[in-house]
């Protein structure tokens, strides 16, 4: 009788502990995914030189994120790149812009302060030119999608590979890129001037960053004038952001001019923050040298011309 | 769930051959009871420490109800002629959706994010309420399972009033969002958005505009510095009204997504939580997102409080809101008192209920039927002497050029210093020694402009 209560012990000991790891499995597969990157295009089957834009998307799964970085994987032997497009991203700030400029991957990073919350949120596509005849997998490594909590919790994150077939043979017509169709200049905006002790030994620099929701942004050139009038003869120089200023006594207009990729442009300006008094500007000194000079060349040619008559 | 270990009753009947069976389930449910912890927590109730204890049989003439112990579940009884409600109860609840809407030629295209579902709350549809009195009442039409819907036929230069509802299966809904209003105009008139200084969380007046502009309004704190980030940078800043309303209009936009962020600073310069919401422009449209309400801020008087002394706990928000505070402890305590006419408010708290260690309050507000989320947490030590809390004890998070801001210059900061060697420990804010992607998400998060 004792045996038969102890066998029963047991079998109901086993039958609840399977009854809970079910559970605890079922919770877990139904928590396993928060957030998903997935791309997507047009077609998968393509010809050899044939062109194809496959663009990334993030679905936060209800989440807030604010912060993404990856890498894509691609077989080089099949395909190269062409162009990347960051235009309209959710992305705001790249910590590293995803470019053209490697072979087989395309590394990226960025944050969306206050947090981005969608089912499909565009960050970039790329635009791909076939080159021999195979499958491919498009992937995605080491990708971290991170929440907007504060900590930087890292979200369960599920990504979805992209196949392709790439066939012997041309397209039937040559394939072009698709021009951009891009007139908007990109989106205004407002370099700052900062200094910190953490970099560039404690340098003025300028920090500047802006949108373009149609082509994406090619790059930025800066400028440093100490008048208005004379930047016209100051050279535009290509910069990054942070940028060293070459006047650290912030005595000159900065200007910075955003270009995107169809060509249209965007200059802020900055006024000097210490501004020298006109009188002690070297240049003004020159104009008003040289109208003195001119108004009495003026004179004497007027006064000779009056005596000869 | 936690099982009260020190019940002997409990111990005696779990060790009885009957209710053995349940004895390696209550085990495991006391050490990995973490699992389920988040079931009984949400942001406005907690359910603390229930112990469950076996009731044995129940009967009557019309049922049988056995005694259980389970996690809490859907379950069965015999009943036939009445309802049974169990002894442990979860509600289910799901976030407001925030509308937008883009005014068309006799036209209104609504959109918004779709909802988040709690405790098992799962979205079915949404309904659309219409009106052309502010406030209702609203004609519904459910619109299925989308987050857009074009209210067509409307009368050009008549002003309508929108709100969206989330419905689950059954046709419950515990939210609604807060009301947008929006102007259809004709094809030909493009008349420009007239600001007005209230109407209830949407607006009067707007309309269409030949360049795409957006246009906000909401509720922030009275005579407060209100400040829009458009993708992250200061687009437009503005002073709300004595009545704490806003109405911002964003113009020279394009065509496209944009991240925007709204928060507000109250008359001491504490800034609220973020209010983020994303929208995409089209051609020609002016998009009206009304109802913002922006959270109350929080401070505290103390950083550390002698354990049964009192802590003030003030902040601002619209006036005479009706403000909930939220402490976290161990048993959370929610105070409910009210805002006065510039909006401030202010609460004693005894801490003597509280336990030693680090605790933290929050606050929410309601008005006029309409409510904000929490806001940000303040923290707060109750421990053995009383500290006043000093700006410097609370430096912002992120702000690496101590220029009290977190924006783009702090981000290059950090982005010189990425993935480098021995960062500056003030770089990296999650003390990891190095500069990774969690430390921007840190500084997202605690992002000014």
């Amino acid at each position: 009788m004792k045996d038969k209560r102890t066998i029963r012990i047991i079998l109901h000991s086993a039958l609840s502990f399977c009854i809970l790891i079910s559970t605890f499995s079922t919770t877990a597969a139904l928590n396993a995914y928060a957030s998903e990157l997935f791309f997507e295009a047009a077609n998968r089957k393509f010809m050899q030189s044939d062109l194809f834009t496959i663009s990334v998307f993030l679905d936060t799964q209800g989440e807030s994120a604010n912060a993404i970085e990856g890498k894509i994987i691609f077989p080089p032997q099949l395909l190269e790149i062409r162009e990347v497009r960051d235009g309209n991203s959710v992305i705001n700030f790249w910590i590293e812009r995803p470019n053209a400029e490697q072979t087989g991957f395309i590394s990226f990073s960025g944050i969306t302060p206050g947090g981005y919350q969608a089912t499909k949120g565009f960050l970039f596509s790329v635009a791909f030119s076939t080159k021999l005849s195979g499958n491919g997998i498009i992937e995605m490594r080491n990708a971290k999608v991170l929440l907007d909590d504060g900590k930087g919790t890292q979200a369960n994150l599920k990504i979805s590979p992209f196949q392709f077939f790439i066939s012997k043979g041309s397209p039937a017509a040559q394939p072009t890129a698709k021009p951009l169709e891009d007139r908007e200049p990109p989106e205004s905006f407002k370099p700052e001037v900062s200094q910190s002790q953490y970099l560039f030994d404690s340098k003025w620099f300028l920090v500047f960053a802006t949108q373009d929701k149609g082509s994406g942004i090619s790059g930025y050139e800066v400028k440093e004038a100490s008048l208005r009038v004379l930047a016209i003869f100051s050279k535009w120089q290509s910069a990054v952001s942070p940028h060293v200023l070459e006047d650290q006594g912030l005595r000159s207009y900065i200007y910075a001019k955003a270009i995107d990729k169809a060509g249209n442009k965007r200059i802020s300006v900055i006024a000097p923050r210490y501004p020298t008094p006109w009188y002690k500007q070297p240049p003004i000194w020159v104009i008003i040298l040289a109208i003195v000079f001119l108004c009495l060349i003026g004179k004497i040619l007027w006064e000779k011309s009056i005596k000869s008559r | 769930m936690r099982i009260d270990k020190k019940n002997t009753n409990l111990r005696k009947v779990l060790t009885t051959p009957k209710w053995a069976f349940l004895f390696p389930i209550i085990t495991l449910w006391g050490i990995v009871s973490f699992a389920f912890a988040q079931e009984f927590i949400s942001t406005d109730f907690k359910v603390l420490d229930p112990v469950v204890m076996p009731g044995g049989y129940s009967t009557s003439t019309d049922y049988t109800v056995t005694g259980v112990i389970t996690q809490i579940a859907i379950s069965t009884s015999t009943a036939t002629g009445f309802g049974v409600n169990a002894g442990y109860l979860f509600f289910p609840f799901v976030s407001a959706p925030t509308v937008t809407a883009t005014t068309g030629d006799g036209e209104v295209t609504l959109s918004w994010a779709a909802v988040t579902g709690f405790l098992g709350w799962t979205i079915s549809g949404y309904n659309v309420g219409q009106s052309t009195t502010a406030s209702g009442p609203y004609t519904y039409t459910s619109v299925g399972n989308v987050t857009s819907s074009t209210r067509t036929g409307l009368t050009n230069g008549t002003p309508y009033y929108f709100v969206v509802r989330p419905e689950d299966a059954l046709g419950n809904s515990t939210a609604t969002s807060t009301e947008v209003s929006a102007t259809p105009t004709g094809g030909t008139a493009s008349p420009s958005p007239t600001p007005a200084g209230g109407g209830g969380g949407g607006s009067s007046g707007g309309g269409g505009s030949s360049a795409p502009s957006v246009i906000l309004s909401g509720r922030a704190y009275p005579l407060s510095k209100l400040i829009v980030l458009k993708d992250g940078q200061i687009a437009v800043s503005t002073i709300a009204g004595p009545d704490a309303r806003f109405e911002v209009s964003l113009t020279g936009l394009s065509l496209g997504n944009y991240n925007f962020v709204v928060y507000g600073e109250d008359n001491k310069g504490i800034r609220s939580s973020l209010f983020t919401f994303s929208l995409y422009i089209t051609s020609g449209a002016a998009t009206r997102v009304g109802g913002i309400f922006i959270t109350p801020t929080i401070a505290a008087d103390k950083s550390e409080v002698k354990r049964g002394d009192n802590i003030a706990i003030f902040g601002q928000s619209v006036p005479q809101a009706e403000v909930t505070i939220a402490v976290n402890s161990e048993e959370d305590i929610f105070i409910k008192t009210a805002a006065d006419k510039d909006g401030v408010y202010f609460q004693n708290l005894d801490t003597a209920p509280l336990a030693l260690g680090q605790h933290s309050a929050k606050s929410k507000a309601a008005s006029d039927g309409e409510l904000s989320s929490f806001g940000k947490a303040i923290g707060f030590l109750v421990g053995a002497k009383n500290t006043l809390f000093t700006q410097a004890v609370t430096p912002l998070k992120g702000d690496l050029n101590k220029d009290s801001r977190v924006n783009l210059a702090d981000f290059s900061i950090a982005a010189y210093w990425y993935n480098r060697p021995s960062p500056p420990a003030v770089v990296d804010l999650n003390d990891d020694e190095k500069v990774d992607l969690i430390d921007f998400s840190i500084m997202a998060h605690y992002w000014t402009g």
